[in-house]
C-alpha cells in the first residue's frame, strides 16, 4: 500500500510517520511538509491513502523560504484538486487542533468534518484528532490503514 | 390621466423605448440633480420622462436578486404607483396641456411658445415639451425661437443630433418617423435666409443621410439645402454634407456633383468664413471638370498633413472611383479641419449600409471587419489595415448568430483594437486621418447603432426571441465598447445578457464582450449580473476552457483564488502552456487586450501560487515580475501600476535574496581581514618558530600514555615522542595568535560575528517570534515576576475565574521560554578557550598543550612554507568550527525543539488540570499553544540553518537602501510592533560588494535595536523615522524614534531631522552605554573598522520624552572601500 502524509509539523510528522514505518512495515510512506508539495507527490504517484494536515504552508519551508502565505485551509484545497482530478484516493485530516480559521471563516473540527464530508464525500474519510501528549491517535491511524487495505 | 392618455397614445413597447429614448437624451447630470429633488419630493416625476427609467435602473441596481423583467408593463405598473404622490403637480401640468392645446388649435405660436417657456421653468425639459416642441416648430414653419427650444435639451452641437436619434429610436412607426424627419429636412431647408434653420436643416439632412441611407431620389431637398447653406456663407457645413453624402451611399457621388456645381454658381464671387478661398476649392473645380482628382491632390498638399497626404496620394492613384472619393474626402477632412467636428461623420459610411442590411433579415450580411479593413486600405494605411486584418483573423466567429451579430462584435473589437493601436501610435507627428477615423468611429457609428441595437432587442424580447435579442443586445453591447457615454443602459444590457445565460445561450460571445467592456471601462459591468455569470461558467468539466475570459469573469466576480486558478490552469491546458510567459512568448510583438487583460487580473502573484508550477516564492515573484515588465512595455494605459508593482516584487525579491545572503553570513570569519592585518606578526611568529626549530633538542619529557587519551597498550606502540622544546613552544605561540584572531578579534573573529548577527537580540527575537505571535508570552516586569497576559485574560475574559487562572501556567512558559533562549544564548553560542571557559559552550577553541602537540606531532614545520604554516592553522581552526556547528545544528534540532515542545505541552497540561476550565472554554488558547509548536519548530529548523560554514558569496546586487530595508524587514519578523518610516534621498546609490552589505545591515541592525531600547515603549509600538541622503560623496542617515501621534511620514522626518539638531550632546553615548546592552561599541567598531573608514562617524542623543536619536555618516568610496577590504 502507498500512503503519503503531509505534514509540516516535523514533530507530529516523525511521531506519526514513525508509527506507521514501525507497525506497519508494508506500508510504503511517502511525505511531503507544504501544500504544493504534497499536490506534486499526488499528482506524480498514485497513492491508496493520504494522512493530511489541514493547515500548510505554500511552499516548503527552507533556507530562504519563508513558505509564501499560510494556508487555514491547505487540506481543504488539497481535497479541492483531487476532487477537480477526479483522483481517488482515501483521505484523512490529522490534525490537533478543534477550530480551524479566524473571525468569519472559523470553523470547528466538526463543522470542518461536516462540510468535507459533504463536498469530497468520494476522498475525505474523516479525521484523526492528533496529541502528542496521549497515544489515541494511533488505534485511529491504524483504523485507517486497514479500512484502505480493505 | 395624463399619463394614461400620454402612455396609452403609443404601443407598450414603444413607450418604454420612448422613455429610453429620452432618458438618453438629457445629461446625467441633470437628471441626477432631477432624482435627488424628486426623492425630497420638490418636483413631480413627470418633470422628467426618464426619471421612471432611471429609478427603474436604479431599482434594479439596488436588488440583487432581480433582473431586469423585460415586461415593459411591470415598469408602468411601477410608473403609476410613483405617481400617486404628485397628483397636484399632475393636474398642474395637464393645466398647462389644456392651455397650449387651446393656443395650438387658435393658431398663435407665439403663445404657444410662451406657454412652452412656462412648462419649462416649471417642470423642466419633459417628453411631453419635447413633443411639443417638435409640433410647434413643425407648425410654426421652423422659427428660430422654437429650433432653439431643442438646443436648450443638451449642448449647441448636439441637440438636434440627439433629437434626431431618438426619432430613430422610436422603431414602432419607423417608416413613418423617417418620412417625418426627411419631411421636415426639406421643411427647415425652406427656412428662408436663417442660418440656424439652415445649419440644422444641414445636420437633420446629414443625420438622415448617413443613418437612413436615403436614396439618390430624395435629394432634391438636400440639394435646396445646399444652396440655402452657400447663400449663408456656411460653406463649410456645405462640405460636411457632401461628405455625409459620399459616406452614405458612394453612388450619390454622381448626383451631388451637379450639386455642388449648383452650390458653387451661388458662392461664385465669395470666401467662406474660414477664410478659404473659393477659387481653390476641390469640390467646385472638380465639380466644374476641369481639375482631376491629382491636381487637387497636388493643391492641397500645401496645407495638408504631409502623411496624411502621401496617404491620400496613394489611395487616389489606384484609381478605383471610391477609392477617389474616399480619399478626397480625408483630404478634405484633413484640410478644412473639420475631424474636429464629426461627431456625426465618419468615414465608416458602408458600415450604415452594412447595418441597414443586417437590420433586414435574410440578407447576406458582410463583416464589419472587413468593411473597416477596406477602408483603412482606402484610407492608405497599409500597416494599420494588415495589424486589423490579422486581428481579425483570430476572432472566433459563432455559428449561432442570427443576423451577423458576432461579426459587429467583431467590429466592436476591431474598434476597440484600433482605438488603443491609434493610441499607441500617435506619437509626436499628428496623424489627422487616423485621430479622426478614430473620432468618427467612436461617436458616429457607435450612437446609431447602440440605438438600433437596442431597439431591435428589445422588440425581439417583446416577441419572445430570446435568441434574437440575445445577439441584438450583444451587438449593442460590442459598440458601445467605443464609446463612454453608455454606462448605464450598457448596465442594463449586460443584465438581459446574464438573464438570457440562463436560458442556455452560448456565453462565449458574453465573455469576450465583458472583457472588452471592462478594458474600456469597468462600470460598465455590472456586478450582479458577473456574479451571475460567473456562476455559470464556474466549476469542473464546464465548457469555455479555452476562452482566457473565464477565469476573468471569475476574477470580477470577486471568486476564490483556488476557483479562479482552475480556471486559469483550464485555460493553460487549453492552450498547451504551462506559465503566462509561454503566453507571452506566443504575443511578444502584439499583444490582444483580452491577453493584456488576462495577463494584468488573472495571472497575479495571488493566483500564480496555486499553481504547482512553481516551487518557490522566488520562482513565483520572478514571474509575475516577467509579466509586469512586458505589461509595462504592452499597455501603456496603466504604466504606473505596474511600474509600482515591479517594484514591490523586485524589492520583495532583493530583500528575500538579501536575507539569504544574510542567513549564509552569521557564522563568519573574515580570514583575509585576519592575515591581512597580521600578516607581519604571523611572519615574525614563523620565523621564530623555523629559528627555533634549530635549536631543536628533545629534552625527553615524556607525557604518561593516559594523559594523552592513548590507552596503554596503544601507547607502547606509539611511542609519542614528546618534546618540550623551543620550536614546539613558538608553534604554540603561533598557532594560539592565530586562533586568538579567529575565535576573538574584535573586528574580524568568529565570537564577534556570533555576537553581532546572532547573539545581539537576533536569535531571542527570532526564537521569541511564535510565541509573541500568539500572544503567548509577557516580559519579565521590573519586580520578580512576568506581566500578565492581558490579551489572553481580555479574550477569556468571560470565562470568568477561569481567566485568571491562566495567568499562572503563562508566565511559566515566559519563564520557561526566556531560560532556553538565555542558556542558547548565554553559554550554547559561546566561545571557550583555555583562557575563558563557559560552561556548555558549543564552539570549543579549547587548545591545550595537549591538543598542541597532537597537531604539532602531525607536521613538519622545518620543511614547510611559511604559508602553509598559517595555513595548516587555519585549516585546524575551520575543521574545529565545523565540528561545533554540526553539533549546534544538530542540538538545536532535537534538544532546543524538544525542550521548548515540552515547555508548551507542560503549560497545556497546566491549564487543563485546572478543574475549572474545559477544553472548549480554553480552545483559543489552546489552539495558539498548538499552533506555536508547529512554528517553534520550524523556527528552530530555520535558525539552525544559520549554523553552517560560511560560503563564498558573489557579489549581490545590493545597495544601502537594499541594506536598509533586509534590515527592516528583520527588525520588524522579530518585532511586528515597530513601524518604519524612511525617506532617504537617493542620488546615485552605488551597489556594495557583498561584504559591506552586510556590515551595513549590521549597523542598521544596531541602530534599530538601540532606537526600540532607549524610547518610550510604553504603549508598546514605536515608530522610527529614518531620514538621509545618500550620494556617490557620502551617505548620511540619521535615526529617531517617534512619538506614536505623530503617523504622518513627513512628520516623522521633520521630527527625526529637528531630534538630530538636539542631539549633539557627547554624553548621550555614555547614557546608552550605561544602560547597557546596546552594542554601542559594535556600533562604532562597525563604522570605523569594516567601513574602513577612519572619518566614518556615528553619533547619538536620548531625548526627553524618552526618545532615540542617531546620525550614521559615512564618507565617500564605501563601495570602493569595500572591495578594497
Amino acid at each position: 500500500m502507498k500512503a503519503l502524509i503531509i505534514e509540516d509539523d516535523r514533530n507530529k510528522l516523525q511521531a506519526v510517520g514513525g508509527y506507521i514505518r514501525e507497525y506497519f512495515d508494508w506500508v510504503e510512506l511517502d511525505e511531503a511538509y507544504s501544500h504544493h508539495s504534497g499536490l506534486k507527490q499526488l499528482g506524480l504517484k498514485e497513492f491508496d491513502l493520504v494522512f493530511l494536515d489541514m493547515s500548510l504552508p505554500t511552499y516548503d519551508i527552507s533556507e530562504g523560504e519563508t513558505g509564501f502565505r499560510f494556508r487555514q485551509f491547505a487540506g481543504r484545497e488539497i481535497l479541492a484538486h483531487l476532487a477537480r482530478r477526479e483522483q481517488k484516493v482515501s483521505v484523512w485530516v490529522v490534525t490537533q487542533f478543534p477550530v480551524f480559521g479566524e473571525g468569519s471563516g472559523r470553523r470547528s473540527l466538526a463543522e470542518l468534518d461536516a462540510e468535507l464530508r459533504r463536498d469530497f464525500d468520494s476522498n475525505y474519510r474523516g479525521h484523526v484528532s492528533y496529541s502528542a501528549s496521549s497515544e489515541a491517535w494511533k488505534s485511529e491511524i491504524a483504523r485507517a490503514i486497514q479500512m484502505a487495505r480493505r | 390621466m395624463f399619463v394614461r392618455e400620454f402612455l396609452g397614445q403609443r404601443s407598450v413597447s414603444s413607450q418604454r423605448r420612448a422613455l429610453e429614448g429620452l432618458k438618453q437624451s438629457l445629461n446625467w447630470r441633470q437628471e441626477s440633480r432631477f432624482l435627488s429633488q424628486l426623492r425630497r419630493q420638490q418636483i413631480s416625476p413627470l418633470v422628467f420622462g426618464s426619471l421612471r427609467a432611471r429609478s427603474a435602473t436604479e431599482l434594479i441596481r439596488n436588488t440583487d436578486t432581480t433582473f431586469y423583467s423585460g415586461d415593459p408593463f411591470t415598469e408602468v405598473r411601477w410608473l403609476f404607483t410613483s405617481l400617486i404622490p404628485f397628483a397636484p403637480e399632475i393636474s398642474e401640468h395637464i393645466r398647462f396641456a389644456a392651455a397650449f392645446s387651446s393656443a395650438f388649435l387658435r393658431g398663435d405660436y407665439a403663445d404657444c411658445g410662451v406657454m412652452l417657456e412656462g412648462y419649462l421653468d416649471r417642470f423642466g425639459a419633459t417628453f411631453w415639451y419635447i413633443e411639443k416642441c417638435l409640433l410647434l416648430a413643425d407648425q410654426s414653419g421652423g422659427l428660430t425661437e422654437s429650433l432653439r427650444k431643442f438646443d436648450q435639451l443638451v449642448d449647441g452641437t448636439k441637440g438636434i443630433t440627439w433629437l434626431a436619434i431618438y426619432y430613430l429610436s422610436e422603431k414602432t412607426q419607423r417608416r413613418n418617423s423617417l418620412a417625418r424627419l426627411r419631411a421636415r429636412v426639406v421643411h427647415f431647408g425652406k427656412g428662408g435666409n436663417d442660418k440656424g434653420i439652415s445649419e440644422t436643416g444641414a445636420w437633420l439632412g446629414t443625420i438622415v443621410l448617413n443613418d437612413c441611407a436615403v436614396p439618390a431620389n430624395h435629394l432634391a431637398g438636400l440639394g435646396f439645402l445646399l444652396g440655402r447653406c452657400a447663400i449663408q456663407d456656411r460653406y463649410i457645413l456645405a462640405t460636411r454634407l457632401l461628405r455625409s453624402i459620399f459616406h452614405a451611399n458612394s453612388e450619390l457621388y454622381a448626383e451631388v456633383v451637379p450639386i455642388a456645381d449648383e452650390l458653387n454658381a451661388l458662392c461664385a464671387a465669395k470666401e467662406d468664413h474660414e477664410g478659404q478661398r473659393s477659387d481653390d476649392d476641390p469640390l467646385r473645380l472638380n465639380a466644374q471638370g476641369g481639375v482631376g482628382i491629382e491636381e487637387i491632390a497636388d493643391l492641397y498638399s500645401t496645407r495638408a498633413n504631409t502623411i496624411a497626404v502621401e496617404k491620400l496620394t496613394k489611395s487616389i492613384k489606384q484609381n478605383v472611383p471610391e477609392l477617389k472619393q474616399v480619399g478626397l474626402l480625408s483630404r478634405v477632412l484633413n484640410t478644412t479641419g473639420l475631424g474636429d467636428v464629426s461627431n456625426l461623420d465618419h468615414p465608416l459610411g458602408t458600415l450604415v449600409d452594412v447595418v441597414r442590411r443586417w437590420e433586414t433579415p435574410g440578407q447576406e450580411v458582410p463583416d464589419l471587419g472587413s468593411v473597416m479593413d477596406r477602408i483603412l486600405v482606402i484610407a492608405g494605411d497599409s500597416k494599420l489595415a494588415n495589424g486589423i486584418r490579422s486581428f481579425q483573423g483570430r476572432i472566433v466567429r459563432g455559428d449561432n448568430v442570427e443576423h451577423g451579430t458576432v461579426e459587429l462584435t467583431s467590429g466592436g473589437q476591431i474598434a476597440r483594437d484600433f482605438e488603443a493601436y491609434a493610441i499607441a501610435t500617435a506619437s509626436g507627428e499628428a496623424n489627422a486621418l487616423r485621430v479622426d477615423f478614430r473620432q468618427s468611429q467612436l461617436i458616429g457609428f457607435a450612437n446609431w447603432t447602440f440605438y438600433q441595437s437596442i431597439a431591435l432587442a428589445d422588440e425581439a424580447l417583446a416577441e419572445s426571441d430570446i435568441l434574437k435579442a440575445h445577439n441584438y443586445y450583444l451587438g449593442a453591447l460590442a459598440v458601445s465598447i467605443s464609446s463612454p457615454q453608455f454606462v448605464s443602459p450598457v448596465r442594463r444590457c449586460f443584465r438581459v445578457l446574464a438573464l438570457y445565460a440562463s436560458q442556455d445561450c452560448d456565453l462565449g460571445p458574453v465573455l469576450k464582450v465583458c472583457a472588452s467592456l471592462h478594458s474600456v471601462e469597468p462600470r460598465y459591468l455590472d456586478p450582479t449580473a458577473i456574479r451571475f455569470l460567473a456562476s455559470k461558467v464556474e466549476g469542473p468539466r464546464v465548457a469555455y476552457n479555452d476562452f482566457c475570459e473565464r477565469p476573468l469573469i471569475l476574477v470580477l466576480a470577486g471568486a476564490s483564488t483556488q476557483s479562479i486558478h482552475f480556471a486559469c490552469a483550464d485555460y493553460f491546458a487549453s492552450q498547451r502552456i504551462e506559465r503566462p510567459r509561454d503566453l507571452i512568448a506566443r504575443y511578444s510583438e502584439h499583444l490582444p487586450p483580452n491577453i493584456c487583460l488576462f495577463l494584468r487580473l488573472v495571472c497575479t502573484r495571488d493566483v500564480l501560487a496555486e499553481s504547482v508550477v512553481f516551487d518557490s516564492t522566488d520562482e513565483l515573484e520572478t514571474e509575475r515580475l516577467a509579466i509586469c515588465r512586458y505589461l509595462r512595455e504592452h499597455d501603456k494605459c496603466h504604466t504606473s501600476g505596474y511600474d509600482e508593482e515591479i517594484k514591490s516584487l523586485t524589492d520583495s525579491i532583493a530583500i528575500r535574496r538579501g536575507l539569504q545572503q544574510i542567513a549564509k553570513s552569521r557564522i563568519y570569519v573574515d580570514e583575509s581581514g585576519i592575515r591581512k592585518t597580521n600578516a607581519t606578526r604571523y611572519r615574525d611568529l614563523v620565523t621564530r618558530l623555523k629559528d627555533s626549530l634549530l635549536f631543536d633538542k628533545v629534552l625527553g619529557i615524556k607525557i604518561p600514555s593516559s594523559e594523552l587519551g592513548i590507552s596503554a597498550e596503544d601507547g607502547k606502540k606509539a611511542k609519542l615522542v614528546v618534546v618540550q622544546n623551543p620550536g614546539f613552544d613558538a608553534f604554540a605561540v603561533l598557532f594560539r595568535s592565530i586562533r586568538d584572531d579567529f575565535v576573538l578579534s574584535n573586528e574580524f573573529g568568529l565570537d564577534s560575528y556570533l555576537s553581532v548577527r546572532i547573539r545581539h537580540g537576533v536569535l531571542l527575537g527570532q526564537l521569541r517570534r511564535p510565541f509573541e505571535k500568539q500572544q503567548l508570552i509577557t516580559k519579565r516586569s521590573a519586580a520578580d515576576g512576568y506581566l500578565k497576559n492581558e490579551v489572553w485574560r481580555t479574550r477569556l475574559g468571560e470565562l470568568g475565574p477561569a481567566a485568571s487562572l491562566i495567568q499562572g501556567p503563562l508566565a511559566q512558559l515566559s519563564e520557561m521560554v526566556d531560560r532556553i533562549i538565555g542558556e542558547l544564548n548565554g553559554s550554547w553560542l559561546r566561545v571557550c578557550t583555555e583562557n575563558s571557559v563557559v560552561d556548555g559552550a558549543y564552539f570549543n577553541f579549547n587548545y591545550d598543550r595537549i591538543s598542541l602537540l597532537s597537531l604539532f606531532s602531525g607536521i613538519d614545520p622545518a620543511a614547510m612554507a611559511d604559508d602553509l604554516l598559517v595555513d595548516f592553522c587555519f585549516k585546524e581552526l575551520w575543521q574545529r568550527t565545523e565540528q561545533s556547528l554540526e553539533l549546534i545544528r544538530c542540538d538545536l534540532r532535537e534538544v532546543a525543539v524538544r525542550r521548548f515542545l515540552d515547555a508548551l505541552e507542560t503549560t497545556e497540561h497546566a491549564l487543563l488540570s485546572d478543574s475549572t476550565s474545559t477544553v472548549g472554554e480554553l480552545s483559543e488558547l489552546l489552539f495558539a499553544l498548538r499552533t506555536c509548536k508547529t512554528e517553534i519548530q520550524n523556527e528552530v529548523a530555520y535558525i539552525s540553518s544559520w549554523f553552517r560554514p560560511p560560503t563564498q558569496l558573489e557579489d549581490g546586487n545590493f545597495d544601502v537602501l537594499n541594506s536598509l530595508q533586509i534590515a527592516r524587514r528583520i527588525i520588524q519578523d522579530l518585532n511586528p510592533k515597530l513601524e518604519f518610516a524612511i525617506t532617504v534621498d537617493v542620488m546615485s546609490v552605488a551597489l556594495l560588494p557583498n561584504k559591506t552589505f552586510t556590515t551595513f545591515v549590521d549597523i542598521f541592525l544596531l541602530l534599530f535595536d538601540n532606537a526600540a531600547k532607549h524610547s518610550d515603549l510604553a504603549d508598546g509600538s514605536l515608530r522610527i523615522a529614518v531620514s538621509g541622503h545618500c550620494t556617490t560623496e557620502s551617505l548620511t542617515l540619521e535615526f529617531c524614534s517617534v512619538p506614536q501621534a505623530q503617523r504622518n511620514l513627513e512628520q516623522d522626518v521633520r521630527a527625526a531631522q529637528a531630534n538630530w539638531e538636539l542631539a549633539r550632546s557627547r554624553s548621550a553615548s555614555e547614557t546608552i552605554r550605561k544602560e547597557g546592552g546596546s552594542g554601542i561599541h559594535k556600533l562604532f567598531n562597525l563604522v570605523r573598522n569594516k567601513l574602513n573608514s577612519s572619518r566614518g562617524d556615528i553619533g547619538f542623543r536620548i531625548g526627553e520624552p524618552r526618545s532615540f536619536a542617531a546620525r550614521l555618516y559615512v564618507p565617500s568610496g564605501i563601495s570602493n572601500e569595500g572591495v578594497n577590504n
